[in-house]
């Protein structure tokens, strides 16, 4: 089956957050994002479903890890993948 | 006097095991057999089993279930609310039994270990399948950026200017 074409979305809280990682870490989002944007479930991105905020906002909830402590939770509507936020995993718990 | 010993049919095979019929009503059929008591302790013992098993069954299907899908929520919120409903007639029993028994500081005993489990089913109820934005622990941070993907207030992912 082929991937769906996505199309990549971002909140303005995701920039908000985005703006205050440090050099060190934006560098390491960004070469996440390429690996994302081509499959946001690759393997290597370790994605996973939070089931919790995926019961309660009635959508599956994903996460995946940039770095040890570096998520990204994104949505997925129809084709749009709408990145929420990033930060450490307490952006979800 | 087992269930099907009173005729009912045995429960449907599924991943909750629970009787079809609510415990409650099972309480009233079996206290025409037993004295009250026993009934009553049997009862609540039956109860305790089906919090456990709820517990169990949530863990396999919900809580670390990366394959969740709707009908497990459905399944999980439908069980609480049985198990809920389920004990607090439980408790009313208890009450009704020890006012009439003479006995109420042993049926309130039990009515509080009983109270104790229902705070923790209802938050349960309220944590899984209550509103998002009344969760005390989830980050305002994240229901914010729900809010803005609600309301329109999107960026494309590649907008020059950020750094993203």
């Amino acid at each position: 089956m082929a991937a769906p074409n996505y199309v990549f979305k971002k909140t303005l809280q995701f920039r908000r957050a985005f703006s205050a990682l440090s050099p060190a870490e934006k560098t390491l989002a960004e070469k996440a994002f390429k690996v994302f944007k081509a499959n946001p479930f690759d393997p290597s991105l370790k994605p996973h479903k939070i089931n919790r905020l995926s019961s309660l906002h009635k959508r599956t909830v994903h996460s995946i890890s940039i770095a040890a402590d570096l998520r990204v939770v994104f949505i997925i509507k129809e084709n749009i993948v709408f990145s929420l936020d990033i930060g450490s995993h307490d952006i979800y718990k | 006097m087992s269930n099907q010993e009173l005729g009912f049919k045995p429960a449907a095979q599924g991943r909750f095991q629970r009787e079809i019929t609510p415990q409650s009503y099972r309480l009233l059929w079996q206290l025409r057999t037993q004295d009250e008591r026993s009934w009553l302790e049997s009862a609540f013992q039956d109860w305790l089993r089906n919090l456990s098993q709820h517990e169990a069954t949530s863990q396999r299907f919900v809580y670390q279930n990366q394959e969740m899908n709707d009908l497990d929520l459905r399944s999980h919120r439908g069980s609480l609310c049985a198990l809920i409903s389920d004990g607090e007639f439980l408790a009313m029993q208890y009450l009704a039994f020890g006012s009439r028994a003479g006995n109420s500081d042993e049926a309130e005993a039990t009515v509080n270990m009983i109270d104790q489990k229902l705070k923790i089913l209802l938050n349960t109820l309220f944590a899984w399948h209550g509103s998002l934005n009344d969760q005390p622990d989830v980050p305002e941070s994240f229901k914010q950026a729900l809010r803005e993907v609600e309301d329109g207030k999107v960026l494309d992912f590649d907008e020059p200017g950020d750094g993203v």
